[in-house]
């Protein structure tokens, strides 16, 4: 998801610069190691980071404005225009300077005693920081955030169940072809939409492609609840409606996954595990559009006594 | 689901022991190849003979030629003596290849001249070209064929996991020591098998016959008995040849460009190979469970996107000034992984126990050592000719674009006029 993200936010930025009007821009991009500017240099035009780091030493100067994608910032020089922090950490020494606004949606901000910002300082807590600060308000936020997509998936099931049932059977009955196919993606689509957004042309395809494996792997998601909900009626034996048991078992797989982001790492994998299997099996009945077969026929097991 | 370990029967030990021979075996075969024949008879000829880059890659051209034309002979033959169906015969030839590819391996490092290299060729070819029939035709005796795809997967994972992390330095002496110890156990364990016959050799040579064994996945039987394949070979062998043409003609130039090798393969720090190594790890693993579940198709579709994608990305950082970041290798094999399970997994698939030998040797010498062989030839006309970097991999892109449009005509209009087979990843469209 992260890096869904990631690459959709790359692929909006050249767009949302290019709407500013501009003849030509110029902007860099730096994805990994170590960068420095030292004392005196000028960097123009805007900056994107989307992972490494870059340290800005005192006396040094950015031209344009700076996004903070991923990756890390150590800003001790000044930066003309806006800062903006969405994912990844800027540190902010005494010495910084900011011509703009420094907006922070995300991610980390270290601001020293010192630093200036000329402009706003424009601070959005995240979720998690919402949450954490009253424990009823954060079950309510819990249910309420489980809610749309818990009546997505009522309203799927109930108007045209076919594509979720085709998902879920392929999460259910082909797990690991599924995780295959969804981790292969993972490595792939991403250095796709990355490429497809540097030749320019194939960009609105690329937003669309990625927008589409977006609302895939949401589709994932409803069909794991769909399943959780299923195995859950019949392990309690109560029959129930299709649509009732998706919304129940959507709710309880989103709550869960919610309150397993409080453990690092379970909860990184619980969300990254669901997002290879979701993809996959999305993958595998080629965008929930038919039902996945496996090519071999099941013959017999040589390698068991039957 | 397609079960691959189920701990509530017991296990056959026979088939179980049979294919685990048969993965540790084609596992070392093919890290011979990928180390000391592919990168160590490079190194023989340019460093430790002082020979000309082009001359170097002509022996190497050569050596597929004549390998592909071994191969083809010893199939064909094996194939109308019926020897394809004697597994005892095919041990005592494997056998025989491996003491003798071990007597080659020995004395390489030891050659002072560009004759004697070339000598070393001509019987080092033959002896890969009698390997590869003997070898790859025993997958109808030891590999049942639910679980090709899973043994292509282990054997494709042991060989480059081994490679990644054997040597940093591709020299042909390390590579010498590296495989020779290996080989020469081998080649005792295979004598031992071959010549004492104990009874478990007994029952390896009887499984062909066994339903869940002989027939290829891909072989369809008529009504009157007979087997067909023939169209599905042809387009089979058509797009490994494409991979392999593909792979080799991109790699040959990324070995010369230090920037691509010492950041990644040859680099060294034992922790980025080992990244590299365990990236061929899990892609094999993919692969080996995507082999099984997918039509034969959409995994040539995946192959040729990701080729596509490497040398796009390469041509791009190549423009931009060489960072080589390590996505790009790492995609490299992913994609190296993949084709590699399949070209050890498909092959017995599109055969039955009486032909495998001449189809295997058609697919591996017709679609591996031609395509080899040509994409260098290929290269060194380019280079000659004073091709840039980036211009080369602009044309391998190219190529890598043309094959996956191509399998996407034929994903979208199945056998274009003819209606598809049942049995495939999506039998819904037939209905």
């Amino acid at each position: 998801m992260r890096y869904v993200r990631l690459a959709l936010i790359l692929m909006l930025l050249p767009l949302l610069v290019s709407c500013a009007g501009m003849e030509r821009v110029t902007f860099t991009l730096i994805t990994e190691g170590e960068h420095h500017l030292t004392a005196g240099e000028v960097l123009p035009g805007e900056i994107v980071i989307g992972g490494g780091e870059l340290t800005i030493a005192e006396g040094a100067k950015l031209t344009g404005s700076l996004f903070i994608v991923g990756g890390r910032v150590i800003l001790g020089g000044e930066v003309d225009k806006n800062v903006s922090v969405l994912l990844g950490e800027a540190i902010l020494t005494p010495s910084a300077r900011v011509g703009g606004d420094l907006q922070v949606s995300g991610g980390v901000l270290t601001l020293a005693e010192g630093a200036q910002v000329a402009g706003r300082l424009v601070y959005e807590p995240t979720s998690d920081e919402t949450q954490s600060r009253s424990p009823g308000r954060q079950v309510a936020t819990l249910v309420l955030s489980a809610l749309p997509l818990s009546v997505a998936a009522y309203l799927s099931v109930r108007y045209r169940p076919q594509p979720l049932q085709r998902l879920r059977h392929a999460l259910t009955d082909y797990p690991l072809a599924s995780a295959a196919m969804g981790l292969l993606g993972l490595v792939v689509f991403p250095t796709l939409l990355l490429l497809m957004v540097f030749t320019v042309l194939l960009i609105p395809a690329a937003l669309i492609f990625g927008l589409a494996i977006l609302l895939g792997i949401l589709g994932g998601w409803l069909a794991m609840g769909l399943a959780l909900g299923a195995a859950l009626f019949h392990r309690l034996n109560r029959p129930v409606r299709p649509e009732t048991s998706a919304f129940v078992g959507t709710a309880i797989f989103l709550i869960t996954a919610s309150l397993l982001q409080a453990i690092p790492w379970l909860g990184l994998s619980f969300a990254g595990l669901a997002g290879i299997l979701g993809l996959g099996a999305l993958m595998l009945t080629r965008f929930a559009t038919r039902r996945f077969i496996p090519a071999q026929d099941v013959d017999e097991d040589p390698l068991y006594v039957e | 689901m397609s079960r691959i370990f189920n701990l509530s029967l017991p296990l056959k030990w026979v088939p179980l022991v049979g294919a685990s021979l048969f993965t540790f075996m084609m596992a070392t075969g093919y890290y011979y190849n990928l180390t000391f024949v592919q990168l160590g008879l490079k190194d023989l000829g340019e460093r430790l003979l002082e020979m000309e880059q082009a001359t170097v890659a002509l022996y190497m051209a050569l050596l597929a030629l004549l390998t592909c034309l071994v191969a083809l002979g010893t199939g064909y033959l094996m194939k109308v003596r019926g020897w394809s169906r004697d597994f005892y015969f095919k041990l005592r030839l494997a056998f025989f290849v491996i003491l003798l590819q071990t007597l080659l391996t020995a004395i390489a490092p030891g050659l002072r001249s560009a004759g004697a290299f070339l000598a070393w060729i001509i019987v080092a070819s033959s002896a890969l070209g009698l390997g590869v029939p003997a070898m790859f035709s025993m997958t109808v005796d030891l590999v049942p064929r639910r679980y090709r795809g899973h043994v292509g997967a282990a054997v494709t994972a042991l060989a480059y996991f081994a490679a990644e992390l054997a040597s940093g330095q591709w020299v042909i002496e390390d590579f010498s020591r590296g495989v020779l110890w290996l080989m020469a156990a081998g080649a005792i364990g295979m004598g031992f098998l071959a010549f004492t016959r104990p009874p478990l050799i007994a029952q390896f040579a009887n499984q062909h016959k066994l339903p869940a064994f002989g027939r290829g996945r891909f072989v369809q039987i008529d009504a009157h008995g007979q087997t067909h394949i023939k169209r599905r070979l042809y387009i089979i062998i058509i797009l490994m040849f494409g991979i392999f043409f593909i792979d080799s003609l991109g790699f040959l130039r990324l070995l010369d460009t230090p920037v691509y090798m010492e950041t990644a393969w040859q680099s060294p720090q034992l922790g980025i190979r080992l990244f590299i190594g365990i990236v061929h790890v899990i892609a094999a693993l993919i692969g080996g469970i995507l082999y099984t579940q997918l039509d034969e198709k959409t995994l040539f579709l995946w192959i040729f996107g990701i080729f596509t994608l490497v040398h796009f990305s390469y041509g791009i950082d190549a423009r931009w000034g060489g960072n080589a970041p390590l996505g790009m290798p790492m995609l490299y094999a992913i994609a190296v992984s993949l084709y590699t399970v399949v070209n050890f997994a498909i092959w017995a698939d599109v055969s039955t126990p009486s032909d495998i030998s001449f189809k295997t040797s058609l697919g591996v010498a017709l679609s591996g050592w031609t395509a080899t062989f040509l994409s260098t030839a290929l290269a060194i006309q380019w280079m000659g000719a004073g091709m840039g970097l980036e211009d080369h991999l602009r044309i391998v892109n190219a190529f890598s674009l043309l094959f996956f449009i191509l399998m996407l005509f034929i994903l979208i209009f199945p056998d274009a006029g003819q209606k598809r087979s049942q049995r495939g990843a999506y039998p819904e469209q037939v209905a």
